[in-house]
């Protein structure tokens, strides 16, 4: 890890009791008529790092692009460093730093034109250029690549040179928006170290994620919800306010437990991870009024948990448990089930693309049934293997069996036993959500009767009724990835292959999407799930970990810990991946080291 | 499987009848284009405006010239003394047409040898001039024939030029059918080419290749919407058709049917387009960089008489070319299969080895990720 030291000694320590950096009062901004954000009232202080938390369509950018003064409030005002960002719009947008979501660089300039041309339009003198452009990149680790196009750099590398652009000018302020889209674990830590580096010089920092377990790195948080700020407070406080309310049970028939949780009204939340359930109740004194003697009588075994940021995002939400256990499959006439049902076993499976490996001899092995988490940064390599599999891409050498049935020979017997969720939900947007129910149970042969239980189940267990006549085009993220699911399971594929299923999606709606997969998985389907966010690590039986398209480690969580050197931190899955990923690093430093 | 080429072909057919722009757009270039083009690309000559160099006042020059001041086509703009005048005049575009008239114009009518008339013309704009040609050819005849007529004794002394059809006509029903041809061939081409570039920018493309559906299928489901719009879209066209009087000597079933065929070749052609494409923005590129050599070589733009005699075989691969041919025989000529089913035949091929070389290429470049 780079041990980053403090850069901005120029700065003057700030006085206290300043009027806050950033100040709003009864924000709102509505688009097209409707308000995507209201009453937001909230203040950032002098030199802290404030995240901005919530899922996709919770209203984070609006209000990072109302704070930026580059979009003007429909209600309420907002005043950054003193000034109201309607009048002094222009004088905020020249002082503040702002990185929008994904990339903004041009790919075809290297390194160093991207930061001269950041200079030039921000009217900055040579020698300061000069000066400043050596400190921030070294501090990035990208001095040495000064000629490289940005647009052949990783995509950590990439949104570190975005932020030393917008650093360029040395703001007070920084908005960052998904400052972690993108980025590799590792890299993830170098940019909030950096973060962490400015903050010591006096610089203040609004991050927005959807990831609550960056919260970790922030000073204080807001909870955006649904355009709302449930909750502004550090993240220990917001931990306080759940203390005793948060449990896991461990049950053999997880079915008879959820109902039973879900017709409790104290019962806020209720997550399947992969050995237990997780829930939460709306006061600490509920499990001994009643509801721990009825789970009792259901022989689960209660335990208190410490809580995390999801369950305090659940709580203060109000709580969205979803309906009863998903029902399973109703009985079809499906073609002949293949030899070995859901398994799935590789054989030192490469794929390269000219001189690129995206997969080294992949050699793997996968139950039926079994939920296998993918875990692995942005360009490990997960997306390639997940395709090869479903005979989207060619394989270079090696081969892979679903059921026993050999992807290479015979891919077109496969299509109808496998279902496959892309990362963009592949869904047709000009249609409705019945239409693309019905297009899909056609194509994949369901006739009649079989269509119609298939379609119902599918809308059932995904929550879809309401909305079927709805244009996908006008849907949210959440529902769209709902669809996706449904569309991709209603033929009742033998294994399911999911593409980073729930990035950017409410906790709420993550916990419905886990528990229909738990479903599928006691019903016998294996579902193969890739994710770069860890914590869905806690969703699945075993776990592979990628790193430059090799498997540097396979097996359940815990085991993976354990294999790990004495005295190795790998508390969280994070860090137990980052070990992985360094004994991998200087593996194959050491292999280059004695080839010279 | 009929279910799931039927969902396909429905699932087409829907977003195909939902995109409100491109049905205006499918409307818009088989009808209102067609008649901009009918009207803007007219071949009449009007007024044109004539400096007369009459070096020898006879009255048998005054006849000629009375001709061509009586004549809608032409109007005299004044008598310079001499051609280079005249000449002069042209340049600077005060006339288009110059007439000289010899000294002793009229004595040789009447001694029976034959006297020059030099014609200047402006070939800048070539259709008018050469149509201007040809009426300086009627009303030296009709001059020739009459003068014949009232003087027994007199001779004819050139031969006559018969101008037996309507040039203007036939070139108007030449353009609007070939509009309305270049219509048919557009929305074949992109249309197809767009929504199978749509899906996979979208990435449904993928999501369809997982499914058991074969690429065969999904190029039947992306064809079938595409034709009967292209067909549908027609009838329209018919109004136009019949507003500028465009004759229809064969039968127009023929026409639908063999329609039905170039849009095959035509489709065909889109979906090779999407087969190499990424992005909706390369295969709009790409259609226009492909579509201009099929209309160059089908001879609506140059008669492939006039094209370099290497130049000339390669015509056969545009479809445009067979289908000009057709609709020229059905609607101007009035023949029938008999005589078509050649070219009926030859887009036929070319459709069906551009499916196929689409096939292949399809199924490298999904394997190809």
């Amino acid at each position: 890890m780079t041990l980053v030291e403090p850069i901005f000694d120029s700065f003057a320590p700030h006085a206290a009791g300043a009027e806050p950096v950033i100040a709003t009062q009864d924000l709102g901004r509505a688009f097209r008529g409707r308000l995507v954000l209201r009453k937001v009232n909230i203040e950032v202080r002098e030199s802290e790092i404030f995240g901005l938390l919530g899922p996709d369509g919770a209203g984070k950018t609006t209000l990072m692009q109302l704070m930026a003064a580059i979009l003007d409030p429909t209600e309420g005002s907002c005043r950054v460093m003193g000034h109201d960002t309607v009048k002094d719009a222009y004088w905020i947008n020249s002082h503040i730093g702002y990185m929008f979501q994904g990339f903004t660089l041009y790919d075809k300039l290297s390194i160093a034109e991207n930061m001269q041309f950041s200079a030039d339009i921000r009217g900055l003198s040579r020698e300061l250029y000069a000066e400043r452009q050596e400190r921030l990149l070294r501090m990035a680790g990208l001095l040495r690549f000064l000629d490289r196009p940005a647009g052949k750099l990783s995509g950590g590398m990439r949104k570190k040179l975005s932020l030393c652009t917008n650093l360029i000018h040395e703001p007070r302020l920084l908005l960052l928006d998904e400052l972690s889209l993108g980025v590799d674990p590792a890299s993830r830590r170098e940019l909030w170290d950096m973060l962490h580096a400015f903050r010591e010089g006096g610089v203040t920092v609004v991050v927005s994620t959807p990831y609550m377990d960056e919260a970790e790195h922030c000073d204080r948080l807001a909870f955006l919800h649904e355009g709302e700020v449930l909750a502004v407070d550090r993240r220990e406080a917001l931990l306080e306010r759940c203390a005793g309310c948060v449990y896991e049970l461990r049950t053999a028939d997880r079915g008879r437990a959820h109902n039973l949780l879900v017709a409790r009204p104290e019962v806020l939340g209720i997550r399947h991870l992969a050995d237990r359930v997780h829930f939460q109740v709306d006061s600490a004194a509920a499990l001994a009024a009643g509801l721990g003697d009825a789970l009792q009588r259901e022989a689960c075994e209660v335990e208190a948990v410490e809580p995390g940021l999801d369950d305090a995002y659940i709580m203060l939400g109000g709580g969205e448990k979803g309906a009863a256990y998903a029902r399973p499959p109703p009985q079809l006439r499906l073609s002949p089930r293949l030899p070995e049902r859901g398994r799935i076993h590789t054989e030192a499976l490469r794929i390269e693309f000219g001189d690129f490996v995206a997969n080294h001899d992949v050699t793997l092995e996968i139950r039926s049934g079994e939920v296998f988490g993918f875990l692995g940064a942005n360009g490990a390599g997960k997306t390639t293997f997940i395709r090869a599999l479903c005979g989207l891409q060619r394989i270079t050498s090696g081969d892979a069996w679903i059921g026993g049935v050999s992807v290479r020979a015979q891919s077109q017997r496969l299509r109808d036993h496998i279902g496959y969720m892309s990362q963009r939900f592949s869904l047709y947007p000009d249609l409705t959500v019945g239409e693309n129910l019905n297009f899909f149970a056609g194509v994949y042969g369901l006739r009649g009767r079989d269509s119609k239980l298939a379609r119902e189940w599918a809308i059932e267990v995904t929550d879809l009724a309401d909305v079927l006549d709805g244009l996908v085009s006008q849907m949210s993220g959440a529902l769209n990835q709902r669809l996706a699911l449904a569309c991709a399971i209603m033929h009742q594929p033998e294994v399911v292959f999911l593409d980073e299923p729930t990035s950017g999606v409410s906790p709420a709606a993550r916990y419905k999407f886990w528990q229909l997969i738990q479903t599928l998985a006691e019903g016998g389907t294996t579902v193969f799930v890739t994710t770069h966010y860890l914590e869905e690590a806690n969703y699945c039986h075993r776990l592979g970990l990628m790193h430059l398209g090799r498997l540097i480690g396979i097996g359940p969580a815990e085991e993976l810990a354990a294999a790990l050197p004495a005295g190795t931190q790998a508390d969280t899955i994070e860090d137990m991946f980052l070990a992985y990923i360094r004994i991998e690093d200087q593996r194959l430093a050491h292999l280059k080291g004695s080839e010279s | 499987m009929a279910g799931r080429i039927g969902s396909l072909i429905l699932k087409d057919t829907i977003q195909f009848s939902r995109d409100k722009t491109i049905l205006a757009v499918v409307f818009w270039m088989y009808t209102l284009e067609v008649l901009i083009c009918g009207y803007g690309m007219t071949f009449e000559v009007r007024d044109l405006p004539v400096a007369v160099v009459d070096n020898d006042r006879s009255p048998a020059s005054r006849d000629l010239i009375d001709r061509f001041e009586l004549s809608e086509a032409f109007e005299i703009v004044g008598y310079p003394p001499d051609p280079a005048t005249a000449e002069h005049w042209m340049r600077r575009g005060k006339a288009q047409y110059g007439l000289v008239i010899p000294v002793n114009f009229g004595r040789d009518l009447e001694h029976g040898r034959a006297p020059e008339l030099q014609v200047l013309l402006d070939g800048t704009n070539s259709n008018a001039a050469s149509l201007a040609k040809d009426y300086t050819a009627e009303i030296v005849n009709r001059f020739q024939r009459e003068r014949a007529a009232a003087e027994p004794g007199g001779e004819i002394v050139r031969p006559a030029v018969q101008i037996w059809y309507n040039r203007a006509q036939t070139l108007e029903s030449f353009v609007v059918l070939s509009m309305i041809l270049a219509a048919v061939l557009m929305v074949g081409t992109i249309h197809s080419a767009a929504t199978i570039t749509r899906e996979k920018e979208v990435g449904t493309i993928d999501q369809l290749m997982v499914t058991p559906t074969r690429i065969w299928e999904m190029f039947l489901a992306k064809t079938v919407p595409t034709l009967a719009v292209g067909i549908l879209g027609f009838f329209p066209s018919l109004f136009i058709i019949w507003w500028f009087g465009v004759p229809i000597h064969g039968s127009l079933l023929l026409f639908l049917a063999l329609t039905a065929v170039f849009l095959f070749s035509a489709i065909a052609i889109g979906v090779l387009i999407a087969s190499i494409t990424k992005t909706l923005q390369q295969a709009l590129l790409l259609c226009f960089f492909g579509l201009f050599p099929i209309m160059f070589l089908s001879g609506t733009m140059t008669p492939i008489d006039s094209m370099p005699a290497a130049i000339q075989p390669w015509t056969q691969i545009s479809p445009l070319r067979h289908y000009m041919e057709i609709a020229m025989g059905i609607f101007l000529k009035g023949v029938g299969f008999a005589e078509l089913w050649p070219a009926a035949l030859k887009m036929a091929v070319i459709g069906a080895v551009l499916y196929l070389i689409a096939a292949m290429r399809f199924r490298q470049n999904i394997k190809a990720g």
